[in-house]
C-alpha cells in the first residue's frame, strides 16, 4: 500500500470523502487487507481517544467561572494612576525635570560667557558682571596688563584707603 | 590533582609576588611625583603699586618703587611715580592656590597651573572683580591695574621669583 492509499483511508474513516472518492475508498478497503487492517486500526484510535479523554467538570456555573477569569484580566491590566498620585513619582518628575534641566544649564553657560572677554593670546578672562577690562601686552616691557574700568576697586592703593589724609 | 596543585601554587606566587611588589612600585611612584611638584613650584611676588604725578607720597608707609620697574611702568603709562604699598613674595605648589592680602582692600587669589601659567583671581572688598590665566615667564610681568580716585591709578604687579 503506496502513500496514496495510506491518505485515502485516512480521509474514509474521517469522514471527508463523498462521491467517486468514497466508492473508490470503500473498494480500496475491501479489496485490500493491509487497507483494511488500516483503517480498523484508525477507528480503534480514534474510539480509544474519545473514551478516555478526561472530562472536565467546572466546580461553578459557566458563566461565573468566566466571570472569575475576566476579573483576573481586569486585574492584572495596569492600574490607572490618578493625577496627584503620579504627581508624586519621581519618573514623572523626571521626565519633565530633564528638558527644563537641559535648558536652564544652556541659559547659564550663555549668561557665564557673556563676561568672558577673549583675549589675543588665547588665555581666558572673566570679571565681574558690574566690571570690565582690557588687556594689552608690551613687548618692549615684557609686560601684560588687565586695566579693570570699574570706580569700585579705586580705592585699592590710595594713601587714603590706608587711613591717611 | 598534580596540576591543579600547580595552578594553586601559581595563583599564590603571584598574589604574594603582587602583594610585596605593587606598595613598593606605588609609594616609589608617590615619592616621585612629589619630587615633580616639589620642582615645579613657583615663587611669585605680588606688589600692590600706587601711581601718581605726585612727587611724594603722602602716606609714609609707601616706598618708592625699585627703579627697574617703575622705568617699565613708566614706559607704558602715564603716571611719573609709582610708589609700592605692599609685597609680598610668595610660593604656589603646582594645582595649588594661595591667598594673599595686600591691603584691607585688596586680595588676591594664586593658583599654580604648571608650566609657568598662572590663574590669578583679584578681589575687592571680597567681591571678585576679575580672573586671568596668564603665562608667567621669568623676567616678565603681568599686571592687574584699574584707575584710583584723583587721577592715580592702583597696579597689582606679579613677577617670578629667582630661586
Amino acid at each position: 500500500m503506496n502513500e496514496r492509499d495510506q491518505l485515502t483511508v485516512l480521509a474514509y474513516v474521517d469522514g471527508e470523502l463523498t462521491g467517486r472518492d468514497l466508492i473508490a475508498a470503500e473498494e480500496l478497503i475491501t479489496a485490500n487487507s493491509e487497507a483494511a487492517a488500516l483503517a480498523e486500526e484508525l477507528r480503534m484510535s480514534r474510539a480509544v481517544l474519545r473514551t478516555s479523554e478526561p472530562e472536565v467538570t467546572l466546580p461553578v456555573s459557566h458563566d461565573f467561572y468566566w466571570a472569575a477569569i475576566a476579573r483576573q484580566i481586569e486585574v492584572a491590566e495596569p492600574e490607572r494612576v490618578s493625577v496627584i498620585e503620579r504627581l508624586v513619582q519621581p519618573a514623572f518628575w523626571l521626565r519633565y525635570l530633564a528638558p527644563v534641566t537641559a535648558v536652564a544649564a544652556l541659559v547659564l553657560m550663555v549668561s557665564l560667557t557673556m563676561n568672558r572677554v577673549p583675549v589675543s593670546d588665547g588665555e581666558e578672562m572673566f570679571t565681574s558682571p558690574e566690571a570690565s577690562a582690557v588687556v594689552f601686552h608690551s613687548d618692549e616691557e615684557k609686560l601684560t596688563v588687565v586695566w579693570l574700568q570699574s570706580d569700585e576697586n579705586s580705592d585699592f592703593a590710595t594713601a587714603e584707603s590706608l587711613g591717611n589724609p | 590533582m598534580i596540576h591543579s596543585a600547580w595552578k594553586s601554587g601559581l595563583v599564590w606566587a603571584l598574589a604574594l609576588t603582587w602583594l610585596v611588589v605593587f606598595p613598593k612600585a606605588a609609594s616609589a611612584g608617590d615619592k616621585e611625583n612629589a619630587d615633580v611638584l616639589k620642582l615645579k613650584a613657583q615663587l611669585i611676588k605680588a606688589q600692590l603699586i600706587w601711581g601718581t604725578n605726585e612727587d611724594k607720597s603722602p602716606d609714609p608707609k609707601h616706598r618708592e618703587l625699585e627703579p627697574r620697574l617703575k622705568k617699565r611702568l613708566q614706559g607704558v603709562f602715564k603716571w611719573k611715580s609709582y610708589f609700592e604699598v605692599n609685597q609680598q613674595t610668595f610660593s604656589v605648589a603646582p594645582k595649588k592656590t594661595r591667598k594673599i592680602k595686600l591691603s584691607p582692600q585688596c586680595e588676591v587669589e594664586v593658583t599654580n597651573l604648571g608650566n609657568n601659567q598662572i590663574e590669578a583671581k583679584l578681589y575687592g572688598e571680597g567681591e571678585f572683580q576679575v580672573r586671568k590665566r596668564q603665562t608667567l615667564k621669568k623676567g616678565e610681568i603681568f599686571s592687574l591695574a584699574g584707575h584710583a580716585k584723583n587721577g592715580t591709578a592702583w597696579f597689582v604687579v606679579f613677577s617670578q621669583v629667582e630661586d
